[in-house]
């Protein structure tokens, strides 16, 4: 019997989940007056909401199914994406997050191009460094809708109905939603859903942790069954197990250090509406993901524990281990909460993208081109479903597991804006052409190394990722560059104030 | 200057150690990792107007770099080996414990205990409010004027194509500010 008709407090939970957000976005529509308030929400936002709004645009249906999913195909290797979260938000907040919020505090910023610009000077980085991110911001949304799918036709069995085309049709129906409240409510209504959001997601995660180590028989039960499973074995639990060592590293590296080039983090501290409260940001943003990062490690270990007992079928598809588990598994009301939580990390994070996608489409763009719009609010709506379709229609072609899919886009904003943001946030010799070259190398080798890889016309050496080469690279080429240039002209004294902080 | 030395050789070597393939070079590519986001982490905190001791910061990132880098190396030695405590192997409890759960409240408390002397004060703000002039956005001030095409307004804008230096509320002479070649690196 489908979930609909067998569970109905799992519909129940959806449609509440879903009735709230829509009622945020109609409260948030009548508060969203300008651009500032529809891209930044007004910078007048607090501690909690700025935190919970980081860690919820991070969290997203990457973590919530594909880390699962990951974890089902590579074992404990698959924590070393995860596992960075203890030090990823205190690297955010030394690095760039107090100066990207200081430049907010001297001039119009609304975005990471716009921080690019009033650095360095030029249109022509902040023009390559908007590109990169709608390439980023495409392969992420894609990202959020393929889970999204995913999740939707676990939840109202839409493949009974709909067959082959079911995913698409769950999907449409997720994208919409996501719509109506990002195009009504831009930023406003996307940190007041993040908050609730988030709030949601740390409490699905953590019961649903308690349940999978109860449900596989406590932790002692759970690490027998692996280990002595013929599907498993020890290897599984072994972090450098079943994957080569440059694999399990190149996720380390990719996602600690690639976390300060990630726009819907980076977007965020633009809010804040006092700098001075950066002071606990870490303890909260990092507290929280380690909460949400429950989820990933919960289900990720209890589905393999409870294939290998017998009790669950081996699952064709990794992506659907967390739809699996809380369908048979958990109680029908936690399946409901959690089932909620996830829609809240996928939505949440697909909205951020929407907002910064349109951001750059109608301002980023448009600016580095010498060519302003009039209308950014109204521009800035009609962008948002312009990119929604566009990441849809790339979710539709790019098959893959969703965390793949996940690292790619992780891989793009990393590669191509972390280290000229990163460097040249800090340091004044940098010059604008050393940014320029940074980025391009960044996006160029990422996303070319990802095509020769998969159409294995370039195979790199066995496990190595092309977002760490494409990083490493791009970091290189800033410093080469920087080093070969002649010392650029001082930046303008806000902006050296800025920098002196 | 230090830190950007350190950063500047390290990603090299990280993408050497990406194609060299050899048991140092993994070992070589997981310090670096750890070497590159504890000095990216100096870089940024460390402020030009702040002279003086830094034995706060060097405490809280030297310990954060000792306990990543020695679990990582002891994840790589580990893993091809079977040793286990309680069934779990040793290298999945300390890429739980060591990098996961132990630097989380280390880098938090650390940031927060560090905040006041690298961080930003009352004082802080107003001077970086007074070097933007009385045009500058801060705290929204020019943007409520915004109106709702959108359009922000503001004296320094993107649309603003002056040359740098030539903008209101300078608070160093040009020629001060042409001598400098250092950056919030201290």
């Amino acid at each position: 019997m489908m979930p609909i008709l067998s569970k109905p407090w799992i519909i129940v939970s959806a449609l509440i989940y879903l009735g709230v957000v829509f009622a945020i976005g109609v409260w948030a529509a009548r508060r969203t007056r300008n651009a500032r308030d529809f891209f930044i929400a007004g910078q007048k936002i607090g501690l909690l909401v700025t935190a919970l709004a980081t860690m919820t645009a991070s969290y997203s249906g990457f973590v919530f199914l594909g880390g699962p999913g990951l974890t089902y195909s590579l074992g404990t290797a698959s924590f070393f994406i995860c596992v960075s979260v203890s030090f990823t938000a205190g690297l955010l907040c030394w690095t760039v997050a107090k100066r990207l919020r200081l430049m907010s505090e001297v001039r119009d910023i609304y975005t990471v191009p716009d921080a690019f610009y009033h650095r360095f000077d030029s249109r022509l980085t902040s023009g390559l460094a908007a590109a990169g991110l709608l390439v980023g911001t495409i392969g992420y949304l894609g990202v959020q809708f393929r889970a999204l799918g995913v999740l939707i036709e676990a939840i109202f069995g839409t493949r009974d109905y709909f067959g082959q085309a079911s995913p698409w049709v769950a999907m449409a129906v997720g994208v919409s939603v996501i719509l109506f409240y990002s195009v009504a409510g831009g930023m406003i209504a996307g940190v007041y859903t993040d908050l609730f959001q988030g709030f949601l997601m740390m409490l699905a995660a953590m019961a649903v942790f308690v349940t999978a180590l109860s449900q596989a028989g406590g932790p002692a039960m759970l690490v027998e069954s692996i280990r002595t499973s013929r599907q498993f074995g020890p290897d599984f639990l072994n972090p450098l197990g079943t994957v080569p060592v440059m694999t399990g590293l190149g996720f380390f590296f990719v996602f600690s250090i690639g976390t300060l080039g990630q726009p819907h983090m980076l977007h965020k501290f633009y809010m804040l509406d006092d700098p001075r409260k950066l002071k606990w940001m870490p303890l909260m943003i990092g507290g929280s993901q380690t909460l949400c990062v429950l989820i990933w490690m919960g289900i990720g270990l209890a589905v393999p524990a409870l294939v290998a007992q017998g009790r669950m079928e081996a699952l064709t598809r990794p992506d659907d281990a967390a739809p699996a588990f809380l369908l048979q598994f958990a109680p029908e009301v936690l399946a409901g909460l959690v089932f909620a939580g996830i829609l809240a990390a996928i939505m949440s994070t697909a909205d951020s993208f929407l907002s910064i996608g349109s951001a750059a489409l109608v301002r980023d763009v448009p600016l580095a081109l010498r060519r302003p719009l009039k209308d950014e609010l109204r521009a800035g709506r009609l962008a948002v479903v312009f990119i929604a379709l566009a990441a849809a229609l790339f979710s539709y072609f790019y098959g893959d597991l969703i965390a793949l899919l996940g690292t790619f886009a992780f891989g793009t904003f990393a590669a191509a804006l972390g280290p000229a943001l990163a460097v040249g946030l800090n340091w004044k010799r940098v010059p604008a052409r050393a940014a320029t070259a940074s980025i391009l190398t960044g996006l160029v080798l990422n996303l070319g190394l990802e095509l020769a890889n998969r159409a294995q016309l370039l195979p790199l050496a066995p496990g190595v990722l092309p977002s760490a080469v494409a990083l490493a690279a791009s970091f290189t080429v800033l410093f080469a560059v920087t080093y070969l240039s002649p010392p650029p002209q001082p930046p303008r004294p806000d902006m050296e104030a800025v920098m002196d902080a | 200057m230090w830190t950007i030395k350190v950063l500047a050789a390290t990603a090299p070597l990280l993408l050497l150690a990406m194609v060299w393939q050899h048991w140092l070079a993994e070992a070589l590519f997981a310090v670096g990792t750890t070497t590159m986001a504890v000095t990216l982490m100096r870089l940024g905190a460390a402020r030009r107007d702040r002279r003086g001791s830094t034995k706060q910061l060097d405490l809280v990132l030297g310990v954060l770099l000792a306990v990543l880098s020695l679990c990582l190396l002891g994840i790589l030695y580990y893993g091809s080996r079977s040793w286990e405590i309680w069934g779990v192997p040793v290298g999945a409890w300390l890429l739980l414990g060591g990098v996961w759960l132990l630097p989380l409240l280390w880098v938090s408390l650390g940031y927060a205990w560090t905040f006041p002397r690298y961080g930003l004060s009352q004082g802080d703000l107003r001077r970086i409010r007074r070097a933007a002039g009385p045009s500058g956005s801060g705290s929204g001030e020019v943007f409520s004027d915004a109106s709702d095409s959108g359009e922000p307004v503001s004296s320094q804008s993107r649309s603003d194509d002056r040359p740098p230096g030539e903008e209101a509320g300078s608070a160093t002479s040009d020629s001060d500010r042409r001598t400098t070649t250092g950056g919030g690196e201290s």
